[in-house]
C-alpha cells in the first residue's frame, strides 16, 4: 500500500513545476527566414490575384438571355438533315476500318521505344517543375521521380547533377546523390559526381559523395581528398573519413 | 480572420506575422529541428488557411483553428514521407560531423527528453498557453485525454528533471 505524499512533498513538487513551467514558457520561438516571409507575400499576391480573375469572370446573369427557351447546337445538329454532300455510312465505314488497321501497324510497329521516349519526355518534364519549387519536399520529389526512369538519360542525369551542386538543402542534395548513383556505370553521372565534389558541398553530402566514389574505384577523387586532409577547419570526422578513401583508392 | 473569410486576403498579413514564429517552433519541434521542411509546411498551413478560409466560424479561436490546421499539415506530410529521415543527424551513418547542440538548461533537457505525444501537450499547454479544450480540439481528441497525457507528462517531466540535477 502507497504512502500519501505529505503537504510539504507536494508544495515541493508544486514549485518544481512551476519553476519548469516558467523556463519552457520563456522558450524563445524561431523567426522564419526572409525567404519563407517573401513566400508568403508571393502567396497573398497569387491568391489576391486569382480572387480578382474569379470575380471579374463571374457571368452577369441578369444580361444573359433565357438559355432553357434556346435550343442548343446539339440539338440544332441532331435537327438538321443528312446534307447533299454527306457520304453514304458503308463508305465511311470501310475509310475508317481501312485507317485503323494502319495505324494499329504504325503503333504496334515502334510501341517499346515510343513508350520509353513518352515516359522520358514526362519525367524530364516534371523534374524540371519540380527542382525548381520552392519547397525542399518537393524539390526531394524530382529526385525520386526519375528513380523511375529504366535507362541513363542524359537529361535526367543532368538534372540530378545540378540539384546535388546547387540545392540550398542538404537532404535534397542527398536524394539527387542516391538517384544518380542508379547511373554509375554512366560517364555522364561520374562526371557530376566528380562536378559536385568541386563545388564544395556541406560535409554530410561531402561524406556521402566520398563513399560513392571510393566504392566505385575512381582515382580521380584524390585530389579532392588530398585537400580535404589538409584542411584543418574541417571536422576531424570528416578529414579521417577522406583519410580513409585516399587510403582504399592508394 | 473573418475579413479574410469574407475576401479581404490583405488582412491576413496581420495574422501571419502574429503567429508565424509560434507555429514555426510548434512545426520544428514536430520535425526534431528540421527548420527548412518546418518553413514549407509553414507556407503549407497558410495555403490551406486561405483555401479553406470560408470553413472558419467567428466563434472559434483563429489560433486553435491554425493550430489545428498546422498540426493536419505535418501529419499528411508524415503520411507522404513515410519513415524516411528529413534530419542531416540521421542521415550521417553514426558519423558525427556536426557539434553537438549546445546543452540547454534542465529543464528544458527533461522536456527534450518526453515522447512526442507528451512533449506536444507540455508545448501547447505552457508555451503556447492554450486551454485543455483548446489542446484537444488541435490534437484531434477529448479534454480527458489531454489532461491524462498531461499528468503523465508532469510525473515524466519531474523525473527526468530530477534526474538532471547534479
Amino acid at each position: 500500500m502507497t504512502v500519501p505524499p505529505s503537504d510539504e512533498e507536494l508544495e515541493r513538487e508544486l514549485n518544481e513545476l512551476d519553476e519548469m513551467r516558467r523556463e519552457i514558457g520563456s522558450l524563445p520561438d524561431p523567426t522564419p527566414s526572409a525567404r519563407a516571409d517573401q513566400r508568403f507575400a508571393d502567396l497573398l499576391h497569387r491568391a489576391g490575384a486569382v480572387q480578382t480573375q474569379n470575380l471579374a469572370s463571374q457571368p452577369d446573369l441578369a444580361s444573359q438571355p433565357d438559355v432553357a427557351s434556346q435550343p442548343t447546337r446539339v440539338h440544332l445538329a441532331y435537327a438538321r438533315g443528312p446534307s447533299p454532300g454527306q457520304r453514304s455510312p458503308l463508305y465511311l465505314g470501310i475509310a475508317a476500318s481501312l485507317l485503323l488497321v494502319f495505324a494499329l501497324g504504325w503503333y504496334l510497329g515502334g510501341a517499346p521505344d515510343r513508350k520509353l521516349e513518352r515516359q522520358l519526355a514526362a519525367t524530364r518534364t516534371l523534374m524540371l517543375e519540380l527542382m525548381h519549387d520552392g519547397r525542399s519536399t518537393t524539390r526531394m520529389q524530382a529526385a525520386t521521380v526519375s528513380l523511375s526512369v529504366p535507362v541513363a538519360d542524359p537529361v535526367v542525369i543532368e538534372h540530378l547533377g545540378e540539384m546535388l551542386r546547387t540545392d540550398e538543402n542538404t537532404n535534397v542534395r542527398l536524394a539527387a546523390l542516391d538517384a544518380l548513383q542508379r547511373f554509375t556505370e554512366s560517364d555522364l553521372a561520374r562526371e557530376q559526381l566528380l562536378a559536385a565534389m568541386a563545388a564544395d558541398p556541406p560535409p554530410a553530402v561531402q561524406v556521402q559523395l566520398m563513399e560513392t566514389l571510393v566504392a566505385l574505384e575512381d582515382v580521380r577523387v584524390l585530389p579532392y581528398l588530398e585537400e580535404l586532409i589538409q584542411n584543418d577547419t574541417l571536422p576531424q570526422p570528416l578529414r579521417d573519413a577522406a583519410e580513409l578513401g585516399s587510403f582504399k583508392l592508394i | 480572420m473573418e475579413q479574410v473569410g469574407a475576401g479581404h486576403l490583405r488582412q491576413l498579413a496581420p495574422l501571419y506575422e502574429r503567429y508565424k514564429s509560434p507555429l514555426l517552433g510548434f512545426l520544428m519541434n514536430r520535425l526534431n529541428g528540421d527548420r527548412a521542411t518546418a518553413e514549407d509546411l509553414l507556407q503549407t498551413t497558410f495555403e490551406r488557411v486561405i483555401k479553406y478560409r470560408e470553413s472558419y466560424r467567428a466563434e472559434q479561436s483563429f489560433k486553435t483553428w491554425v493550430f489545428t490546421v498546422a498540426r493536419n499539415v505535418h501529419h499528411d506530410h508524415c503520411r507522404l514521407a513515410g519513415r524516411m529521415p528529413l534530419n542531416d543527424h540521421f542521415e550521417l551513418n553514426s558519423l558525427p560531423l556536426t557539434e553537438p547542440p549546445e546543452v540547454p538548461a534542465d529543464c528544458h533537457r527533461a522536456l527534450a527528453a518526453l515522447p512526442d505525444t507528451y512533449r506536444v501537450v507540455v508545448e501547447l499547454a505552457w508555451q503556447r498557453e492554450m486551454k485543455y479544450a483548446d489542446i484537444a480540439r488541435v490534437l484531434g481528441t477529448t479534454e480527458a485525454n489531454v489532461k491524462v497525457r498531461m499528468h503523465r507528462a508532469c510525473k515524466r517531466l519531474r523525473a527526468n528533471y530530477q534526474k538532471n540535477q547534479p
